[in-house]
């Protein structure tokens, strides 16, 4: 009689359970934590700042078949403020959550907030790929009193980050600030270093890798006692 | 050890030796030796042929073939298989003449027809040349005495026949001279083959044979390859486009309908993309100019031009007071230009502007119908003195069998070729040639009229060979079926579907647009009709490959000038209807590929840089939608700069707001960015911003196109 303890059977769970983490791996979500250093905006003249989050059709105009959700927002001594705003399908404030559908081309919030020393949050992304040239692009800036981009060396976008969503390896690019260029608001030029952008695993990952490491160790335990017996 | 003695016979073995080596090493010099007399009044062949059209020279080849009004004769033979052939020897059987003269030459010729099934094909198109090193061996004849003329080859000129080839032995001469007589048999005595007279079958009849023998030796060797070079570098005519008639169209199916217009001048998937449309100009007066009108809007609306050609003139302007036969009356010439004119006006002001008005509907033909005779004078006449009140662009004369003389008189007086813009003509009973008078003078010329009642594959790839030769052989700039729609010879038949030779001409018209270039074609096409023609603007080159044949062909196409990592096949063939075939990889600047038998395969050539692009990001500051872009040769080869981004069908609600301008090239218009003032290497990258004005609803489309080594794209 088979029993889990066999080899075939350690296999096939093994088996199993990469077959299922790599399902849900393959499920059209990306996460990321952005952390960028904000210290620099304390005081400045060009404040008071907004936090800016776009998310802009590609190809697939209108076709709403993308979403960035974005939440765990983390002054460190900051906070947000004011009333949200923006442009197209967006919801949400800095104090909870933000997402943003590409229900229209060009779809944008914008909350301003104090700086702290510190500012942190999670961006859930969903990542269906628009068939097409152009794709959906997920974007980050800083705007000053003038709701204008603070300067940074994106080539012309004046963003601190921007992720096009080309699949589950979605295409991320940061920018600093441009050092030598001051905000329209005025004041002296900021500087900003590129924001630090990580993969992290979504929840519903956490679950599975903890469901293939209890099944690993009850594997084992009965391997053992086997062998014991 | 050596004596005296045989020190001196040594000495004369080496001697003998370095002779017998340095002979050796001489080259066998390519040519023909001609023996004539061989066999006076033979009734049989010398030696044991390989091949012989008849068995009896003497008793069957009763019929002499001089050159009076023919420029060549030919009798096709094939080489049976499985083996290959070397080509020692042919006999013919000939007598009479006046022998060759420096103005009544002779000159063999033989062409690999490729696998054809005898007594096809109809008429054939010289390809590569296989003797002379591509030149021909022009021969010397004394006037003999009926009998056998043999032709033995020598050097490279003893070629390799392939097996299951059909060749064609030709004798090449001057019209209207008869240096010699060849005879041939008045019925047909040979399955493998057939006599033509200017390569087309004697009197439209594959029934004939010319007497002739063919000696060889079987060649074990592996066959040469199947190479042909093409070349961007250089360059021929412009193209003006492809097309059908939309005339004496049946009960019904005039006006044309949406759906027919559709099918053939749409561009989308399954569309033929023809961008020439012939009509009629009624001699009945605007009163029956509607389906005329009617047929040129839905044209004009899908971007096709028109050809507007009359039959005849009115009936009160002729001698005959009749719509058929008789001739314009040269007191009536200014009434004439004015009947053209107001026919071209009226089609203008119903949206339906002919781009191209004709004279005259084959002039040179005098049938029971429509119709009506000019001659070559009356045409220098008419376009010297009267031609230049014509408003619209001029074509002359639409000749039945694309008969030059009747245009060269109006080409030869510069006051009259200033009122021509287009030589047109037919190919009914023609030889297709250049026209180098015509050409010469910046004319283009058009094939616009021609039929088959066959819709077959067979007879479509052949009008795909027609088409080609055309193209290459004639230099002409448009090829223009007979008609749109019709079961015996329409592209659509009656219920609107696509016929075989719809597809046939959809592989040339769905790639080949206005504007593009022909562009070079060397070495060895045999037996495809191949041409080849490139789009600077659109960075485009495009090669038909006409495989008019029963077997497949691997052919090896090498590129000249020509910056591409793949190309695309797409096949027209009895099974495949414009069907696109997986990109074949361009290696070394060179691709092979097995062209189906009877089929027509085109490719295109990828973009030699790839475009990527990043998506759409707001800047709050400039105001502006921006969109990072990277181009990337994906080619093996240097691409030569500058290089430009241009933006095709930019949406209307946003501009390109770091344009450097716009395209003055078609598709002229196009906001373009410069991407680099120099070259590229390859897989180099080059990253452009562009920078558009925020829509105010909507999203930004485009279609992306580079263009490279133009200051002004």
């Amino acid at each position: 009689m088979k029993t889990l303890t066999s080899p075939f059977g350690i296999i096939r769970t093994l088996v199993c359970a990469a077959a299922l983490l790599v399902a849900v791996s393959a499920q059209a979500q990306i996460a990321y934590r952005f952390s960028i250093n904000t210290a620099s905006l304390i005081g400045a003249s060009a404040g008071p700042f907004y936090l800016d989050f776009q998310l802009s059709d590609g190809s697939g105009l209108g076709d709403g078949n993308n979403t960035a959700w974005l939440s765990n927002f983390n002054f460190y001594g900051g906070a947000p403020t004011g009333a949200a705003a923006g442009a197209g399908a967006f919801t949400g404030n800095l104090s909870s959550s933000v997402s943003l559908r590409d229900q229209s081309f060009f779809n944008e919030f914008y909350q301003a907030f104090t700086p702290g020393s510190f500012l942190q949050f999670d961006l859930n992304l969903s990542a269906r790929v628009d068939s097409g040239l152009v794709p959906d692009t997920f974007a980050f800036a800083i705007l000053d009193s003038t709701l204008s981009n603070l300067p940074t060396l994106s080539g012309g976008s004046d963003v601190f980050a921007s992720i096009d969503i080309t699949g589950s390896s979605a295409v991320v690019h940061t920018f600093a600030s441009n050092g030598s260029v001051s905000p329209a608001a005025g004041g002296p030029a900021i500087t900003i270093f590129a924001p630090t952008i990580t993969p992290v695993p979504e929840p519903s990952t956490y679950g599975i890798i903890a469901a293939l490491a209890l099944a690993l160790t009850v594997v084992v335990r009965r391997h053992s006692r086997s062998r014991a017996t | 050890m050596y004596t005296g003695s045989n020190l001196v016979i040594a000495r004369r073995r080496g001697l003998f030796a370095a002779l017998a080596f340095f002979i050796s090493g001489l080259p066998t010099f390519a040519g023909v030796t001609v023996t004539q007399n061989v066999s006076p009044a033979a009734t049989s062949w010398p030696g044991t042929p390989l091949i012989r059209s008849v068995t009896n020279p003497s008793s069957q080849a009763t019929v002499g073939e001089s050159f009076g009004g023919a420029t060549s004769y030919t009798e096709t033979f094939t080489i049976v298989g499985p083996n290959n052939y070397t080509l020692q020897t042919i006999a013919l059987y000939v007598g009479g003449g006046t022998g060759t003269t420096s103005s009544s030459t002779l000159t063999l010729n033989l062409y690999d027809l490729g696998a054809q099934v005898a007594p096809n094909p109809n008429s054939y198109a010289a390809g590569v040349n296989l003797l002379g090193s591509g030149s021909g061996l022009p021969i010397s004849y004394v006037t003999q005495s009926n009998g056998v003329l043999q032709l033995d080859f020598t050097g490279s000129d003893q070629v390799m026949l392939l097996a299951s080839h059909l060749y064609a032995f030709e004798i090449a001469g001057v019209s209207g001279t008869t240096p010699m007589t060849w005879f041939r048999a008045g019925s047909d005595t040979y399955s493998g083959g057939a006599a033509y007279r200017s390569r087309s079958w004697i009197n439209g009849n594959n029934a004939r044979d010319f007497a002739m023998a063919v000696y060889g030796v079987i060649n074990t060797n592996p066959p040469p390859p199947t190479t042909a070079t093409v070349n961007a570098n250089t360059t021929f005519q412009a193209i003006d486009g492809f097309g059908a008639g939309a005339v004496f169209l049946y009960e019904g199916q005039d006006p044309l309908t949406d759906a027919v217009m559709d099918a053939l001048y749409g561009t989308g998937p399954d569309q033929m993309a023809l961008t020439l449309l012939r009509v009629r100009i009624s001699p009945y007066g605007a009163g029956d100019w509607t389906n005329a009108i009617l047929d040129g809007q839905k044209a004009h609306v899908r971007g096709a031009r028109v050809l507007a050609t009359p039959w005849t003139p009115p009936a009160a302007m002729k001698d005959n007071n009749s719509t058929i036969h008789g001739s314009l009356m040269p007191s009536q010439y200014p009434n004439y230009v004015d009947y053209l004119n107001q026919f071209t006006d009226t089609m203008a002001a119903n949206n339906a502007p002919v781009s191209v008005v004709s004279l005259q509907n084959e002039p040179d033909w005098n049938p029971d119908y429509e119709g009506c005779v000019w001659t070559a004078d009356q045409f220098h006449t008419f376009c010297r003195d009267f031609a230049g009140g014509i408003k619209v662009p001029m074509m002359m004369p639409e000749s039945l069998a694309f008969n030059q003389s009747m245009s060269n008189p109006t080409l030869n007086d510069p006051a009259a070729a200033a009122n021509v813009d287009y030589v047109g003509g037919h190919l009914y009973g023609a030889t297709i040639q250049d026209y180098p008078l015509a050409h010469s003078l910046g004319k283009h010329t058009w094939m616009t009229e021609f039929l088959i009642n066959d819709q077959s594959i067979t007879s479509a790839v052949s009008t795909g060979q027609q088409i080609s030769d055309c193209l290459t052989v004639g230099n002409m700039s448009a090829y223009i079926w007979w008609k749109t729609i019709g079961d015996t010879n329409g592209l659509l038949n009656n219920a609107g579907a696509l016929q075989r030779r719809a597809y046939v001409m959809g592989q040339f018209s769905r790639f080949v647009r206005p504007g593009d270039l022909r562009i070079g074609v060397t070495g060895n096409t045999s037996p495809l009709g191949i041409s080849a023609f490139a789009n600077q603007y659109r960075n485009q080159v495009t090669i038909v490959a006409v495989n008019n044949t029963v077997a497949p062909v691997t052919h090896t196409f090498n590129l000249q000038g020509i910056a591409t990592a793949m190309v695309t096949p797409v096949i027209t063939s009895a099974t495949q209807s414009l069907e696109t075939q997986s990109p074949v990889v361009v290696s070394g600047n060179s691709f092979t590929y097995s062209i189906p038998a009877t089929s027509v395969a085109t490719f295109v050539t990828a973009p030699p840089i790839s475009v990527s692009a990043g998506g759409f990001v707001y800047n709050r500051r400039s105001g502006l939608m921006i969109q990072q872009v990277t181009l990337t040769n994906s080619t093996d080869s240097t691409i030569t700069g500058p290089i430009s981004l241009a933006l095709d069908n930019l949406s209307s609600n946003t501009t390109l707001a770091n344009a450097a301008g716009t395209t003055v090239n078609p598709p002229a218009g196009s906001p373009f960015v410069v991407a680099s003032s120099g070259d590229l290497a390859p897989g180099a990258t080059l990253n452009v911003t562009l920078q558009f004005t925020l829509p105010a609803s909507g999203g930004i489309t485009y279609a992306a196109r580079t263009v490279t080594g133009m200051a002004t794209p």
